[in-house]
């Protein structure tokens, strides 16, 4: 069921997959609107209304944008590929589990918002204790991590079943691949879990008095930097499975594929101490440890960087071009499923270079909690991520309502990319700068009292403000383009799942023994985490109680 | 890692049995420039940290 | 698994390239001490930092020859003790905790950049080769207010 022969998707499959994107879209908007102003407040060119607050805007830019926009469009894309590889419609439990998970974050969305702009949370998306949101800010995450655990057990089930209904046979790569990035997201989500419910929930309810914020800040930093490469998979999925049919060619090796979502599997856990380098209470041994653990996770990015480059290569060779770049000139440059997702790949080659000195153990003071930190996110999840989602809605849309995308969308859609990339280079290339220079993230309009550092910062504000403004405008284009793609005319659009190189070599069967995967991931989250945590249960950083200091 | 256990690709295509090494010298330049934008951003604020310190 | 040969060159050169960079961060860390802040754990009950010598009087002391311990209180929105001041050349080491929530203490154009954990002393040095007016500021938000938490020190 690989193929990829014209048929029609499951218009009820469908209909779950739309419910996630529109949801997605609709946090991007609002996330966008919070974000705008955010950048001109902190850029001098407004004020808001006394009733508003800087972080309150900053709390809500950073739900919607990193936790609800990611997860339902991830969800959404995951599922239109296991319905279309995993024999042609969702399972009766795949798709109630796929419901059922969507109105429970869907509540617990809507609760979050509620909280966020009533002020009773502006604690931004980390929530760092010992400050106390209210407890229902707590519970409205809960509800929305169970959420995506019912949707990730229903990719589960549909695999499992497939199996059983295929023996022997390998798996497509994309369910192979959409159920590790669910592994993924399982296995890390039970840090941040135990944080809210065990930590977090009683202690903000007022039935314990204290909390240890050593250990809530481990936790949930088991769970932060997993959730990036939660983000980021689906990104690499499409680049490996889909953009190879995109541009007419062939995936260049299964097989080393599926080995770096292995990988990537095992080395995103062990890693958050990469987070704490400048924190007490951990020492330098176990920061170290998971500083080479943090290393080890780059490797399967490497080998996805050559094999993409192949995939170019090996499709320019087959059409004939010749020289070492001559493979550039026949790639599709005006085609937008093509184009977005490039420029994502491209952007991530400095958002790359940018994580590696982030992880660089003591060299993360130079850039720990500043701009520069700020700026690397927005490349990676906000730009690599962002426009390879964007690039995915204008096939995706069409396929699931029967629609086709036409040519004035396609050059809407390259006008979108171009916006975007334009504001990001202003937005993150400042931020970037200013981090160097040592200005702190996450704070609003200040001159720290005319300090000459600090007014040396504000030019560099001031253009982050106008990348801002220009990425608005991508905002507001990619929403008018996804409502005209739902309205698009009538037609048949292929699923473009790519087909594997004739050339590369067969795929060796330990690659899906996930008995095998699954215990290395425990044993090695096992060596990086357990001493750490029992000395910071054992020994404990004396409680802290709640602060509400906005 | 061993290759013998390997079960057939998941698409039935015929592949030209001889051709083996595919000319790859594009990609592997590409591969390179990252590389190298790698270390010189890395080095860069390495010396950042040290002229700080 | 099969992997073609420039990809092996490719994957042997980038992993190298990653061996390397942690050796030299390894090195510095256990070799020559230029590792992150805070090695040793000191805890502190936050609810009693008023109350807890040294914290319950912040203030900069000479220890040595040019050498200065400033013992410092973080809290929402400021530190203590000010003002401070020391000579050009004057090694600093300075030994923070926090009053209520996580704050962060970052003096920008130096490698001083650590967080202030509410329970947990945090430990970090620097030493002041130029005079000038040095900004302390809070890089991790603490609340409606965090964008004025600031002091400075005085390098002459």
């Amino acid at each position: 069921m690989t193929d990829s022969k014209l048929s029609t998707f499951d218009r009820k499959d469908g209909q779950l997959v739309i419910a996630h994107v529109l949801f997605a879209f609709a946090a991007l908007l609002l996330g966008g609107i919070a974000g705008m102003l955010q950048g001109m407040v902190k850029g001098g060119t407004i004020s808001l209304p006394a009733n508003i607050g800087y972080y309150e805007l900053l709390t809500a830019h950073g739900v919607l944008m990193a936790l609800i926009f990611t997860t339902y469009f991830i969800v959404g894309f995951l599922y239109s590929g296991v319905s279309q590889t995993l024999g042609g419609r969702l399972l009766p439990l795949t798709k109630k589990l796929g419901w059922i998970g969507y109105w429970l974050m869907s509540i617990g969305t809507l609760i979050g918002v509620v909280v966020i702009l009533l002020g009773k949370a502006s604690v931004l998306y980390t929530f760092y204790a010992p400050m106390k949101a209210s407890p229902w800010f707590y519970v409205a995450l809960a509800l929305v991590v169970i959420g995506s655990w019912l949707s990730g057990f229903g990719i589960f089930y549909q695999y499992v079943q497939w199996r059983k209904t295929n023996k022997g046979k390998l798996s497509p790569l994309f369910a192979f691949m959409s159920v590790i990035t669910m592994l993924l997201w399982q296995i890390a989500t039970i840090g941040v879990a135990i944080e809210v419910v065990v930590q977090l929930i009683p202690w903000s309810f007022g039935w314990v008095e204290t909390v240890n914020v050593v250990l809530s800040r481990t936790l949930f930093w088991f769970f932060g930097h997993p959730l990036v490469y939660f983000w980021l998979l689906p990104a690499y999925m499409c680049w490996y499975v889909i953009i190879p049919k995109i541009i007419g060619g062939k995936i260049f090796s299964d097989a080393l594929a599926r080995m770096s979502f292995v990988l990537f599997l095992l080395f995103s856990i062990p890693v958050g101490f990469h987070h704490q380098l400048m924190e007490p209470g951990i020492s330098h041994f176990w920061k170290y440890l998971q500083v080479v653990l943090t290393f080890m996770v780059v490797i399967p990015s490497l080998m996805t960087a050559f094999s993409l480059f192949a995939t170019f290569e090996l499709n320019g060779r087959s059409k004939g071009t010749k020289g070492l770049f001559g493979w550039v000139k026949v790639l599709p440059w005006k085609d937008v499923r093509f184009f977005a997702p490039f420029m994502g790949m491209l952007i991530f080659i400095p958002a790359g270079a940018g994580g590696l000195i982030n992880a660089s153990n003591q060299m993360n003071a130079v850039v720990h909690n500043t701009l520069w930190v700020t700026g690397h996110f927005h490349l990676t999840v906000a730009t690599s991520v962002a426009l390879t989602f964007f690039g995915i809605v204008y096939w995706l849309i069409p396929v699931v309502t029967g629609r086709v995308l036409t040519p004035r969308l396609n050059k809407l859609g390259m006008i979108q990319t171009i916006i975007w990339c334009v504001g990001m280079f202003f937005m993150s290339g400042s931020m970037h700068t200013v981090g160097l220079l040592g200005s702190p993230r996450r704070t609003a309009y200040s001159t720290y009292d005319d300090h000459p550092d600090a007014i040396m910062w504000i030019p560099y504000h001031v253009a982050m403000a106008i990348g801002g403004i220009i990425l608005f405008a991508g905002v507001l284009l990619i929403i008018y383009n996804l409502i005209a793609l739902m309205r698009a005319p009538k037609g048949e659009t292929e699923y473009p799942i790519g087909e594997v190189s004739d050339a590369s070599e067969p795929t060796p069967r330990f690659l899906e023994n996930w008995k095998l995967w699954i215990a290395l991931t425990v044993i090695l989250i096992v060596i990086a985490y357990t001493i750490p945590v029992i000395d910071q249960i054992n020994n404990p950083t004396p409680g802290s109680p709640g602060y509400v200091t906005w | 890692m061993r290759d013998d256990r390997s079960v057939s690709k998941p698409h039935e295509g015929h592949s030209e049995p001889e051709k083996k090494e595919q000319s790859l010298k594009g990609a592997f330049a590409s591969v390179m420039i990252l590389g190298a934008f790698l270390a010189i951003t890395w080095i860069g604020v390495f010396i950042l940290f040290v002229a700080r310190d | 698994m099969h992997m073609h040969r420039l990809e092996k060159i490719w994957l042997t050169a980038g992993v190298s390239m990653l061996v390397v960079f942690l050796l030299v961060l390894g090195i510095m860390t256990f070799g020559r001490g230029i590792a992150p802040p805070n090695e040793h754990i000191h805890r502190i009950d936050p609810t009693k930092v008023s109350e807890t010598p040294p914290f319950d009087k912040p203030q900069i002391t000479k220890i040595g020859d040019n050498v200065y311990k400033a013992v410092m209180v973080a809290y929402a929105f400021g530190y203590d003790p000010i003002p401070m001041e020391v000579p050009t050349g004057a090694t600093v080491h300075f030994e923070i905790t926090s009053s209520d929530v996580v704050h962060g203490f970052e003096i920008p154009g130096t490698n001083v950049n650590v967080m202030v954990t509410p329970g947990e002393v945090s430990h970090v040095s620097h030493t002041f080769d130029k005079p000038g007016e040095y900004l302390i500021l809070c890089n991790e938000y603490c609340g409606i207010a965090h964008e004025m938490m600031k002091t400075t020190l005085v390098v002459k």
